[in-house]
Protein backbone atom coordinates (compact mmCIF):
# COMPACT_ATOMS: atom_id res chain seq x y z
CA UNK A 1 0.00 0.00 0.00
CA UNK A 2 1.33 3.32 -1.12
CA UNK A 3 1.56 5.85 1.39
CA UNK A 4 1.80 9.32 -1.14
CA UNK A 5 -1.10 11.87 -0.84
CA UNK A 6 -1.93 10.60 -4.21
CA UNK A 7 -2.42 7.01 -3.09
CA UNK A 8 -4.27 7.64 0.09
CA UNK A 9 -6.83 9.54 -1.90
CA UNK A 10 -7.33 6.42 -4.18
CA UNK A 11 -7.67 4.14 -0.75
CA UNK A 12 -10.27 7.45 1.14
CA UNK A 13 -12.13 7.46 -2.63
CA UNK A 14 -12.90 3.99 -2.82
CA UNK A 15 -14.07 3.38 0.68
CA UNK A 16 -16.02 6.15 0.50
CA UNK A 17 -17.59 5.26 -2.62
CA UNK A 18 -17.69 1.36 -1.93
CA UNK A 19 -19.04 2.16 1.96
CA UNK A 20 -20.21 5.18 2.70
CA UNK A 21 -22.25 6.40 -0.49
CA UNK A 22 -22.95 3.27 -1.78
CA UNK A 23 -22.80 4.57 -5.44
CA UNK A 24 -20.57 5.35 -8.29
CA UNK A 25 -20.55 9.06 -7.06
CA UNK A 26 -17.70 11.06 -9.10
CA UNK A 27 -15.54 12.10 -5.80
CA UNK A 28 -12.70 14.17 -7.31
CA UNK A 29 -9.47 15.39 -5.45
CA UNK A 30 -11.19 18.61 -4.44
CA UNK A 31 -15.08 18.07 -4.36
CA UNK A 32 -15.83 19.54 -1.48
CA UNK A 33 -17.10 16.73 0.54
CA UNK A 34 -18.71 18.26 3.28
CA UNK A 35 -20.47 21.35 1.36
CA UNK A 36 -21.70 18.78 -1.44
CA UNK A 37 -23.35 16.83 1.46
CA UNK A 38 -21.21 14.23 0.85
CA UNK A 39 -20.09 13.32 5.03
CA UNK A 40 -22.56 13.43 7.62
CA UNK A 41 -21.48 12.97 11.28
CA UNK A 42 -22.03 9.96 11.48
CA UNK A 43 -20.02 9.12 7.95
CA UNK A 44 -17.14 11.16 8.74
CA UNK A 45 -16.50 9.13 12.30
CA UNK A 46 -16.52 6.03 9.85
CA UNK A 47 -14.63 7.44 7.72
CA UNK A 48 -12.27 8.70 10.45
CA UNK A 49 -11.85 5.07 12.49
CA UNK A 50 -11.03 3.45 8.81
CA UNK A 51 -8.17 5.74 8.45
CA UNK A 52 -7.05 4.30 12.01
CA UNK A 53 -7.44 0.81 11.06
CA UNK A 54 -5.85 1.38 7.46
CA UNK A 55 -3.12 3.57 8.23
CA UNK A 56 -2.59 3.01 11.66
CA UNK A 57 -2.85 6.81 12.68
CA UNK A 58 -5.10 8.23 15.01
CA UNK A 59 -7.17 11.52 13.65
CA UNK A 60 -8.17 13.81 17.33
CA UNK A 61 -11.32 14.68 17.51
CA UNK A 62 -9.66 18.28 16.74
CA UNK A 63 -9.15 17.60 13.89
CA UNK A 64 -12.01 16.23 12.58
CA UNK A 65 -13.20 19.77 11.34
CA UNK A 66 -14.47 21.43 7.83
CA UNK A 67 -10.89 22.37 7.16
CA UNK A 68 -9.25 19.04 7.44
CA UNK A 69 -11.93 17.12 6.22
CA UNK A 70 -13.25 19.74 2.83
CA UNK A 71 -11.99 17.25 0.29
CA UNK A 72 -10.23 14.03 -0.65
CA UNK A 73 -7.33 16.20 -1.04
CA UNK A 74 -7.09 17.46 1.93
CA UNK A 75 -7.79 14.30 3.83
CA UNK A 76 -5.27 12.74 2.08
CA UNK A 77 -2.83 15.61 3.72
CA UNK A 78 -3.81 15.29 7.31
CA UNK A 79 -3.48 10.94 7.09
CA UNK A 80 0.12 12.29 5.40
CA UNK A 81 1.47 14.57 8.03
CA UNK A 82 0.31 11.95 10.53
CA UNK A 83 2.34 9.15 8.81
CA UNK A 84 5.86 8.17 10.35
CA UNK A 85 8.64 10.17 8.28
CA UNK B 1 -32.16 16.56 12.25
CA UNK B 2 -29.63 14.48 14.43
CA UNK B 3 -31.41 14.42 17.96
CA UNK B 4 -30.05 12.38 21.00
CA UNK B 5 -33.58 11.06 20.53
CA UNK B 6 -35.65 8.85 17.67
CA UNK B 7 -34.52 10.96 14.37
CA UNK B 8 -32.03 8.75 12.40
CA UNK B 9 -29.44 11.17 10.33
CA UNK B 10 -30.81 10.60 6.61
CA UNK B 11 -28.78 8.07 4.80
CA UNK B 12 -26.96 9.26 1.75
CA UNK B 13 -28.69 6.63 -0.19
CA UNK B 14 -31.70 7.92 -0.18
CA UNK B 15 -33.47 9.92 -3.00
CA UNK B 16 -32.25 13.82 -2.57
CA UNK B 17 -29.66 12.81 0.30
CA UNK B 18 -26.70 13.29 -1.84
CA UNK B 19 -28.29 16.30 -3.51
CA UNK B 20 -28.52 17.99 0.17
CA UNK B 21 -25.87 20.99 0.59
CA UNK B 22 -24.39 21.12 4.14
CA UNK B 23 -24.05 24.81 4.79
CA UNK B 24 -21.66 26.34 6.87
CA UNK B 25 -22.39 26.87 10.85
CA UNK B 26 -20.47 27.91 14.35
CA UNK B 27 -20.69 26.91 17.44
CA UNK B 28 -21.85 29.56 20.11
CA UNK B 29 -22.87 29.58 23.80
CA UNK B 30 -26.70 28.78 24.35
CA UNK B 31 -27.61 32.51 25.52
CA UNK B 32 -31.97 32.85 26.67
CA UNK B 33 -32.88 34.07 23.50
CA UNK B 34 -32.21 31.17 21.53
CA UNK B 35 -35.02 29.24 23.95
CA UNK B 36 -37.73 30.05 21.07
CA UNK B 37 -35.84 28.53 17.66
CA UNK B 38 -34.71 25.61 19.70
CA UNK B 39 -38.02 24.74 20.38
CA UNK B 40 -39.17 26.07 17.12
CA UNK B 41 -36.34 23.47 15.71
CA UNK B 42 -38.06 20.61 18.01
CA UNK B 43 -41.45 21.55 16.89
CA UNK B 44 -39.62 21.16 13.04
CA UNK B 45 -39.54 17.31 14.35
CA UNK B 46 -41.84 16.22 17.10
CA UNK B 47 -44.57 18.60 16.28
CA UNK B 48 -46.64 20.87 18.64
CA UNK B 49 -47.42 18.75 21.09
CA UNK B 50 -43.73 17.14 21.52
CA UNK B 51 -42.46 20.80 21.55
CA UNK B 52 -44.90 21.64 24.56
CA UNK B 53 -43.67 18.59 26.30
CA UNK B 54 -40.12 19.70 25.74
CA UNK B 55 -40.17 22.91 26.30
CA UNK B 56 -41.58 22.04 29.80
CA UNK B 57 -38.86 19.15 29.89
CA UNK B 58 -36.12 22.03 29.40
CA UNK B 59 -37.21 24.45 32.14
CA UNK B 60 -36.92 21.40 34.21
CA UNK B 61 -33.72 20.20 32.99
CA UNK B 62 -31.65 23.56 32.43
CA UNK B 63 -33.25 25.64 35.07
CA UNK B 64 -34.41 23.49 37.81
CA UNK B 65 -31.66 21.03 38.26
CA UNK B 66 -29.57 21.68 41.40
CA UNK B 67 -26.61 23.32 39.16
CA UNK B 68 -28.17 25.95 36.91
CA UNK B 69 -24.72 27.49 36.99
CA UNK B 70 -22.99 24.87 35.34
CA UNK B 71 -25.26 23.76 32.92
CA UNK B 72 -23.48 23.86 30.27
CA UNK B 73 -25.41 24.16 26.40
CA UNK B 74 -24.61 25.47 23.14
CA UNK B 75 -26.28 27.04 19.83
CA UNK B 76 -25.53 26.31 16.52
CA UNK B 77 -25.58 28.93 14.52
CA UNK B 78 -25.53 30.02 10.35
CA UNK B 79 -25.12 33.85 10.93
CA UNK B 80 -28.30 34.80 13.38
CA UNK B 81 -30.34 31.77 12.18
CA UNK B 82 -29.97 28.63 15.11
CA UNK B 83 -29.51 25.45 13.19
CA UNK B 84 -28.87 22.91 16.10
CA UNK B 85 -28.07 22.67 19.75
CA UNK B 86 -26.61 20.57 22.68
CA UNK B 87 -27.52 20.75 26.14
CA UNK B 88 -26.36 19.01 28.88
CA UNK B 89 -27.64 18.44 32.36
CA UNK B 90 -24.72 18.52 35.77
CA UNK B 91 -24.80 15.67 38.06
CA UNK B 92 -23.04 15.03 41.19
CA UNK B 93 -21.36 11.46 40.92
CA UNK B 94 -19.00 9.75 43.90
CA UNK B 95 -15.95 8.35 41.73
CA UNK B 96 -13.57 5.82 43.78
CA UNK B 97 -14.00 8.16 47.10
CA UNK B 98 -14.16 11.65 44.90
CA UNK B 99 -17.21 13.60 44.80
CA UNK B 100 -16.77 15.12 40.67
CA UNK B 101 -19.44 17.23 38.99
CA UNK B 102 -20.63 14.78 35.62
CA UNK B 103 -22.15 16.45 32.97
CA UNK B 104 -24.59 14.28 30.53
CA UNK B 105 -25.70 15.50 26.79
CA UNK B 106 -29.78 15.67 27.32
CA UNK B 107 -30.64 16.71 24.60
CA UNK B 108 -28.92 17.35 21.10
CA UNK B 109 -30.08 18.20 17.59
CA UNK B 110 -29.42 19.37 14.52
CA UNK B 111 -31.03 20.60 11.18
CA UNK B 112 -30.31 18.01 7.87
CA UNK B 113 -28.65 20.81 5.77
CA UNK B 114 -26.11 21.06 8.80
CA UNK B 115 -25.40 17.14 9.26
CA UNK B 116 -21.64 17.58 9.23
CA UNK B 117 -21.73 19.92 12.39
CA UNK B 118 -22.95 17.55 14.80
CA UNK B 119 -19.40 16.83 15.48
CA UNK B 120 -18.48 20.45 16.11
CA UNK B 121 -21.26 20.31 18.94
CA UNK B 122 -20.18 17.10 20.49
CA UNK B 123 -16.45 17.98 20.41
CA UNK B 124 -17.45 21.38 22.44
CA UNK B 125 -19.30 19.47 24.90
CA UNK B 126 -16.16 16.96 25.26
CA UNK B 127 -13.76 20.25 25.21
CA UNK B 128 -15.80 22.18 27.76
CA UNK B 129 -17.17 19.01 30.38
CA UNK B 130 -14.33 17.36 32.67
CA UNK B 131 -16.31 14.19 33.01
CA UNK B 132 -18.85 13.03 30.14
CA UNK B 133 -21.48 9.87 31.14
CA UNK B 134 -23.84 9.15 28.65
CA UNK B 135 -26.40 6.17 28.19
CA UNK B 136 -27.41 5.81 24.40
CA UNK B 137 -29.31 3.81 22.00
CA UNK B 138 -28.84 5.93 18.89
CA UNK B 139 -25.60 4.10 16.63
CA UNK B 140 -24.36 7.90 15.13
CA UNK B 141 -24.47 9.39 18.77
CA UNK B 142 -22.49 6.65 20.00
CA UNK B 143 -20.21 6.53 16.74
CA UNK B 144 -19.42 10.12 17.86
CA UNK B 145 -19.19 9.24 21.83
CA UNK B 146 -16.76 7.31 21.12
CA UNK B 147 -14.70 9.43 18.47
CA UNK B 148 -14.47 11.62 21.13
CA UNK B 149 -13.01 9.10 23.18
CA UNK B 150 -15.46 8.01 25.60
CA UNK B 151 -15.48 4.14 26.76
CA UNK B 152 -18.09 2.12 26.98
CA UNK B 153 -18.83 0.42 30.07
CA UNK B 154 -21.73 -1.79 29.77
CA UNK B 155 -24.80 -2.22 28.23
CA UNK B 156 -28.08 -1.46 29.42
CA UNK B 157 -30.96 -4.09 28.58
CA UNK B 158 -34.89 -3.71 28.20
CA UNK B 159 -36.78 -6.47 30.16
CA UNK B 160 -40.84 -6.20 29.99
CA UNK B 161 -43.10 -7.87 31.57
CA UNK B 162 -46.77 -8.13 30.67
CA UNK B 163 -49.38 -6.98 33.14
CA UNK B 164 -52.87 -7.30 31.04
CA UNK B 165 -53.85 -9.29 28.50
CA UNK B 166 -54.66 -7.10 26.07
CA UNK B 167 -51.28 -6.72 25.48
CA UNK B 168 -52.03 -9.63 23.16
CA UNK B 169 -54.33 -8.05 21.39
CA UNK B 170 -52.63 -4.87 20.88
CA UNK B 171 -49.78 -6.77 19.51
CA UNK B 172 -50.71 -9.91 17.54
CA UNK B 173 -53.28 -8.74 14.38
CA UNK B 174 -54.83 -12.33 14.49
CA UNK B 175 -56.27 -11.06 17.55
CA UNK B 176 -56.96 -7.82 16.75
CA UNK B 177 -60.31 -8.33 16.52
CA UNK B 178 -61.44 -10.23 19.25
CA UNK B 179 -63.68 -8.06 22.24
CA UNK B 180 -61.40 -6.87 25.22
CA UNK B 181 -63.52 -8.63 27.34
CA UNK B 182 -61.94 -11.88 25.97
CA UNK B 183 -58.80 -10.79 27.49
CA UNK B 184 -60.44 -10.05 30.91
CA UNK B 185 -59.35 -13.76 32.40
CA UNK B 186 -55.35 -13.13 31.28
CA UNK B 187 -55.74 -9.83 33.39
CA UNK B 188 -57.34 -11.73 36.12
CA UNK B 189 -54.75 -14.51 36.44
CA UNK B 190 -51.57 -12.16 36.58
CA UNK B 191 -53.47 -10.23 38.80
CA UNK B 192 -54.03 -13.16 41.14
CA UNK B 193 -50.69 -14.51 40.72
CA UNK B 194 -49.17 -10.98 41.57
CA UNK B 195 -51.52 -10.53 45.36
CA UNK B 196 -50.85 -14.27 45.95
CA UNK B 197 -46.71 -13.60 45.51
CA UNK B 198 -47.08 -9.95 47.75
CA UNK B 199 -48.55 -12.29 50.63
CA UNK B 200 -45.27 -13.75 51.35
CA UNK B 201 -43.08 -10.60 50.69
CA UNK B 202 -41.76 -8.58 52.79
CA UNK B 203 -44.51 -5.51 53.16
CA UNK B 204 -44.08 -2.40 50.61
CA UNK B 205 -45.36 0.93 52.00
CA UNK B 206 -46.15 3.74 49.66
CA UNK B 207 -43.87 6.82 50.49
CA UNK B 208 -45.62 10.39 49.65
CA UNK B 209 -42.14 12.46 49.51
CA UNK B 210 -38.11 11.38 49.23
CA UNK B 211 -37.53 12.22 52.83
CA UNK B 212 -34.22 12.07 55.02
CA UNK B 213 -34.61 7.70 54.39
CA UNK B 214 -32.99 8.32 51.44
CA UNK B 215 -29.90 10.35 52.86
CA UNK B 216 -29.43 7.44 55.68
CA UNK B 217 -30.13 4.90 52.76
CA UNK B 218 -27.28 6.39 50.49
CA UNK B 219 -24.81 7.37 52.91
CA UNK B 220 -25.28 3.65 54.47
CA UNK B 221 -24.34 2.22 51.33
CA UNK B 222 -21.82 3.79 49.92
CA UNK B 223 -19.03 1.16 50.09
CA UNK B 224 -21.41 -0.77 47.76
CA UNK B 225 -21.27 1.89 45.88
CA UNK B 226 -17.61 2.89 44.09
CA UNK B 227 -18.96 4.90 41.25
CA UNK B 228 -22.93 6.58 41.86
CA UNK B 229 -24.84 9.09 40.70
CA UNK B 230 -24.92 11.47 44.47
CA UNK B 231 -28.92 9.99 44.72
CA UNK B 232 -29.87 11.54 47.98
CA UNK B 233 -33.31 13.29 48.71
CA UNK B 234 -32.13 16.60 47.36
CA UNK B 235 -31.44 15.02 44.18
CA UNK B 236 -34.52 12.32 44.02
CA UNK B 237 -36.83 15.37 44.83
CA UNK B 238 -35.96 17.00 41.59
CA UNK B 239 -35.46 14.23 39.67
CA UNK B 240 -39.19 13.18 40.50
CA UNK B 241 -40.57 16.57 41.36
CA UNK B 242 -43.32 18.70 40.12
CA UNK B 243 -41.66 19.77 37.43
CA UNK B 244 -40.25 16.68 36.23
CA UNK B 245 -41.70 14.65 33.53
CA UNK B 246 -42.29 11.77 35.94
CA UNK B 247 -44.28 13.81 38.76
CA UNK B 248 -46.83 11.50 38.54
CA UNK B 249 -44.13 8.70 40.06
CA UNK B 250 -44.67 6.51 42.53
CA UNK B 251 -42.27 5.66 45.63
CA UNK B 252 -42.26 2.41 47.12
CA UNK B 253 -40.40 1.28 49.89
CA UNK B 254 -39.46 -1.65 52.24
CA UNK B 255 -38.28 -0.85 55.61
CA UNK B 256 -36.54 -2.65 58.26
CA UNK B 257 -37.28 -2.82 62.40
CA UNK B 258 -35.88 0.74 62.55
CA UNK B 259 -38.04 1.74 60.21
CA UNK B 260 -34.75 2.79 57.76
CA UNK B 261 -34.89 2.27 53.98
CA UNK B 262 -33.64 -1.48 53.30
CA UNK B 263 -35.03 -0.43 49.38
CA UNK B 264 -36.96 0.94 47.52
CA UNK B 265 -38.27 1.56 43.95
CA UNK B 266 -39.85 4.19 41.74
CA UNK B 267 -42.45 3.90 39.10
CA UNK B 268 -44.74 5.88 36.74
CA UNK B 269 -47.01 5.36 34.02
CA UNK B 270 -48.05 6.69 30.39
CA UNK B 271 -50.88 8.15 29.85
CA UNK B 272 -51.56 6.30 26.92
CA UNK B 273 -53.50 5.22 24.75
CA UNK B 274 -50.60 5.27 22.19
CA UNK B 275 -48.06 3.84 25.32
CA UNK B 276 -49.68 1.42 27.77
CA UNK B 277 -46.61 0.88 29.61
CA UNK B 278 -45.57 1.74 32.91
CA UNK B 279 -41.44 2.18 33.64
CA UNK B 280 -39.47 1.44 36.58
CA UNK B 281 -36.86 4.47 36.76
CA UNK B 282 -35.56 3.26 40.36
CA UNK B 283 -34.92 0.11 42.06
CA UNK B 284 -31.88 -0.20 44.79
CA UNK B 285 -31.96 -2.37 47.54
CA UNK B 286 -29.56 -2.46 50.64
CA UNK B 287 -26.31 -4.51 49.99
CA UNK B 288 -26.77 -8.31 51.87
CA UNK B 289 -30.48 -7.74 51.70
CA UNK B 290 -32.53 -10.28 50.72
CA UNK B 291 -33.56 -11.65 47.02
CA UNK B 292 -37.36 -11.15 48.44
CA UNK B 293 -36.94 -7.55 49.00
CA UNK B 294 -36.41 -7.07 45.44
CA UNK B 295 -39.42 -9.34 44.19
CA UNK B 296 -41.71 -7.60 46.97
CA UNK B 297 -40.58 -4.07 44.89
CA UNK B 298 -40.91 -5.59 41.84
CA UNK B 299 -44.56 -7.10 42.37
CA UNK B 300 -45.35 -3.43 44.08
CA UNK B 301 -44.42 -1.21 41.01
CA UNK B 302 -46.18 -4.47 38.71
CA UNK B 303 -49.30 -4.12 40.68
CA UNK B 304 -49.12 -0.32 40.84
CA UNK B 305 -48.91 -0.22 37.07
CA UNK B 306 -51.76 -2.35 36.56
CA UNK B 307 -53.95 -0.44 38.75
CA UNK B 308 -52.97 3.02 36.55
CA UNK B 309 -53.81 1.10 33.33
CA UNK B 310 -50.57 -0.38 32.29
CA UNK B 311 -50.68 -3.34 29.93
CA UNK B 312 -46.77 -3.71 30.40
CA UNK B 313 -43.99 -3.04 33.26
CA UNK B 314 -40.58 -2.07 31.67
CA UNK B 315 -37.63 -1.88 33.33
CA UNK B 316 -33.81 -0.97 31.81
CA UNK B 317 -31.36 -3.48 33.34
CA UNK B 318 -28.07 -2.36 33.66
CA UNK B 319 -25.40 -4.24 36.22
CA UNK B 320 -25.88 -1.81 39.53
CA UNK B 321 -24.38 -2.91 42.70
CA UNK B 322 -27.44 -1.55 44.48
CA UNK B 323 -30.05 -2.82 41.59
CA UNK B 324 -31.99 -5.99 41.02
CA UNK B 325 -29.48 -9.15 39.77
CA UNK B 326 -30.51 -10.22 36.14
CA UNK B 327 -31.85 -14.15 37.40
CA UNK B 328 -33.91 -11.86 40.14
CA UNK B 329 -35.55 -9.97 37.40
CA UNK B 330 -36.32 -13.19 35.27
CA UNK B 331 -37.80 -14.84 38.30
CA UNK B 332 -40.18 -12.50 38.52
CA UNK B 333 -41.69 -13.03 35.08
CA UNK B 334 -39.47 -10.18 33.52
CA UNK B 335 -38.15 -11.13 29.88
CA UNK B 336 -35.37 -9.97 28.23
CA UNK B 337 -35.79 -7.78 24.64
CA UNK B 338 -33.22 -7.55 21.82
CA UNK B 339 -32.75 -3.65 22.23
CA UNK B 340 -29.96 -2.11 24.00
CA UNK B 341 -27.88 1.07 25.31
CA UNK B 342 -24.75 1.64 26.16
CA UNK B 343 -23.18 3.38 28.67
CA UNK B 344 -20.45 5.58 27.46
CA UNK B 345 -17.66 7.49 29.78
CA UNK B 346 -14.80 10.11 29.88
CA UNK B 347 -13.37 11.04 33.11
CA UNK B 348 -10.40 14.13 32.50
CA UNK B 349 -8.63 12.66 35.41
CA UNK B 350 -6.84 9.15 34.63
CA UNK B 351 -7.19 7.43 37.89
CA UNK B 352 -10.88 8.64 37.95
CA UNK B 353 -11.19 7.09 34.57
CA UNK B 354 -9.43 4.03 35.27
CA UNK B 355 -11.75 3.16 37.85
CA UNK B 356 -15.21 3.75 35.81
CA UNK B 357 -13.76 1.08 33.39
CA UNK B 358 -14.43 -1.34 35.38
CA UNK B 359 -18.27 -2.36 35.07
CA UNK B 360 -18.71 -4.39 38.20
CA UNK B 361 -18.13 -0.90 40.33
CA UNK B 362 -21.23 1.07 39.55
CA UNK B 363 -24.25 1.62 40.60
CA UNK B 364 -26.30 2.83 38.34
CA UNK B 365 -30.09 2.99 36.80
CA UNK B 366 -32.09 4.05 33.97
CA UNK B 367 -33.41 7.11 35.82
CA UNK B 368 -30.02 8.53 36.34
CA UNK B 369 -29.66 8.61 32.61
CA UNK B 370 -30.53 11.35 30.62
CA UNK B 371 -31.90 8.80 27.89
CA UNK B 372 -35.03 8.52 30.52
CA UNK B 373 -36.10 11.98 30.29
CA UNK B 374 -37.97 11.80 27.85
CA UNK B 375 -39.75 8.92 28.33
CA UNK B 376 -43.36 10.01 28.62
CA UNK B 377 -45.75 8.92 31.86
Amino acid sequence: MGSSEADIIVVVRSYMQKELLQSEVELGDETPLIEGGHLTSLQTVQLVMFIGEQYGVEIEPEEVNEDEFRSLKTIAALVKRKLPA
Amino acid sequence: MLPSGPMPEPSPSEPGAAAQRTKKAKVHPFEKSHLPDVIGLYEEVFGKSGARDFAARWRWSQEENGFPAETLRWSLLDGERLVGFLATVPQRFRVAGHEVLVHSSCDFMVHPDYRFHGIALMREYFRACDNCVSLDDMPATIAVLKMMKAVPIDNAFRYVRVLDGRVAKERLPQLARLPEIAFLPVTWALAAYDAGRALGMPRVEQAREFDVRFDRFFSTTLEARSISLVRDSTYLSWRYGPLSPHRSRTIGVVTDGQSELEGYVVCATSPGPSDRSGYIFELHVRPGAPAKTFSALLTFACRRIRREGGHLARLHWIRSTTGVPEPILRANRFARRAHQHVLLVKFRDPALQAAAAEASRWDYGFGDAEASHSVAT
